[in-house]
């Protein structure tokens, strides 16, 4: 190879090395690739057995049992948590169209969370108090908002970090092809 | 730990190919082959010491770090050492780069509090790492098992090592300096240098002692 071309071998792996990080800063840049949405370890497995009272009745207990039995989406919120004030709407929006959502109210303060519902509308079947977040460790759970799309026979589908809105919703869940009962029937609502 | 080294050893691979790399095709750097040589292992040695201080660090941050950590009832000192070393192996699954004994988060101090009650009953080091990976994934361990997906975080370091090591012994096993007369610029120096007046070419200098020799030896023999 000609000596003078040679100097250009730095130049042309500086140009590759720049390639690749361009290439990934687009793609966190677009929301295609986030860095830190961590794959759930529990996919394809059966939601983890648990015991825990419910949100609305500290008596009432509620187990895997009381949640599997239907597609629905299992959300992790909190009074804390801004980003599920945000997600709320659309919360609202789906349990409307008939999708079942159950929540999981994690590590909150219950008088809070009760007051929440009341005031911004409750989208959820029931909701399991988990003051400690043993549910939440059991799931793998490492923030909020967080959304597990649990099947009929409650596997673990698919888990969503961050605020759930339409765009996950058309590109992330409704691909899974799972029969949304009520939302069926309502057509192409979603 | 994991994480830090092979990052130390990309470092020192891309610093060591930049200098060496303009010896190997064929133009001079600046400074003289044991310059380079010199630079380069004060700067090997600058990243291991720099190594151990960060590791030192880590420890020293695990001893202190937590109020919580701190009122903990051990067990035993064995207990004590065995939850300091594995917060320190383990990783928050919220922080990008950050291990159990680092971090603030929430999320961090409930592994801590679970990774404590885990040892108080008695599970063994492996079987709370296997705890940890059936709901984080295998993203919470600092040491990654080797599977077809990390082959690459494994390999790539050792590649890195291999390539410094033959350019440093290709580096080695033919210095060649500025004044190495066999050196492939030989000739075009001497034309600068011929250019340049204040500048006497080598072969001038060469020309200059053999005369002097050969009158030497004429002396030599005239006196005999």
């Amino acid at each position: 190879m000609n000596a003078r071309l040679r100097l250009f071998i730095p130049l042309l792996i500086f140009a590759v090395v720049a390639l690749v990080f361009l290439t990934l800063e687009k793609r966190i840049g677009s929301g295609e690739y986030d860095p830190s949405n961590l794959p759930s370890a529990m996919l394809g497995q059966s939601v983890p057995a648990f015991n825990l009272s419910r949100l609305m009745d500290a008596e009432q207990v509620v187990d895997a049992e009381d949640i599997v039995g239907q597609a629905a989406l299992l959300n992790v919120w909190a009074t804390w948590c801004i980003a599920c004030r945000a997600e709320h709407a659309y919360l609202n929006e789906l349990a409307s169209q008939g999708v079942p959502i159950f929540g999981l109210n994690y590590k909150d303060e219950r008088a809070a969370a009760v007051q929440w519902l009341q005031r911004l509308g409750n989208p959820y079947r029931l909701n399991i108090f988990d003051f400690k977040g043993s549910l939440g460790l059991d799931l793998g759970v490492y923030g909020a908002p967080e959304t597990y799309v649990i099947d009929a026979q409650g596997i673990i589908r698919y888990r969503h970090v961050g605020i759930l809105d339409a765009k996950v919703w058309r590109e992330k869940i409704e691909p899974l092809g799972l029969q949304w009962a009520v939302a069926q029937a309502q057509g192409a609502a979603l | 730990m994991g994480g830090r080294s092979s990052a130390g050893c990309g470092a020192v691979s891309v610093v060591a190919m930049s200098n060496v790399g303009y010896r190997l095709i064929g133009c001079r750097p600046s400074i003289s082959f044991s310059q380079c040589l010199r630079f380069a292992t004060v700067f090997l040695a600058g990243c291991i010491a720099l190594g151990f201080s960060l590791n030192a660090n880590a420890q020293v941050a695990a001893q202190g770090v937590s109020k919580s950590d701190e009122l903990r009832a051990f067990g035993s000192t064995t207990m004590r050492s065995r939850y300091y070393a594995l917060i320190n192996e383990l990783r928050c699954p919220k922080c990008q780069n950050q291990n159990l004994s680092d971090s603030d988060a929430p999320i961090a101090e409930d592994l801590r509090n679970e990774l404590f009650s885990l040892l108080d009953e008695g599970y063994s080091d492996q079987e709370i790492r296997d705890f940890m990976t059936a709901r984080y994934g295998t993203f919470v361990l600092y040491q990654p098992p080797l599977t077809r997906f990390t082959l690459a975080l494994w390999l790539v370091p050792l590649g890195l090592l291999l390539i410094s090591g033959l350019i440093i012994w290709r580096m080695t096993g033919k210095p060649r300096g500025l004044t190495d007369p066999n050196f492939e610029h030989h000739a075009s120096l001497q034309k600068v240098g011929a250019v340049n007046a204040g500048i006497e070419p080598i072969s001038m200098k060469v020309d200059a002692l053999d005369r002097h020799i050969a009158e030497l030896e004429r002396t030599h023999e005239h006196d005999k």
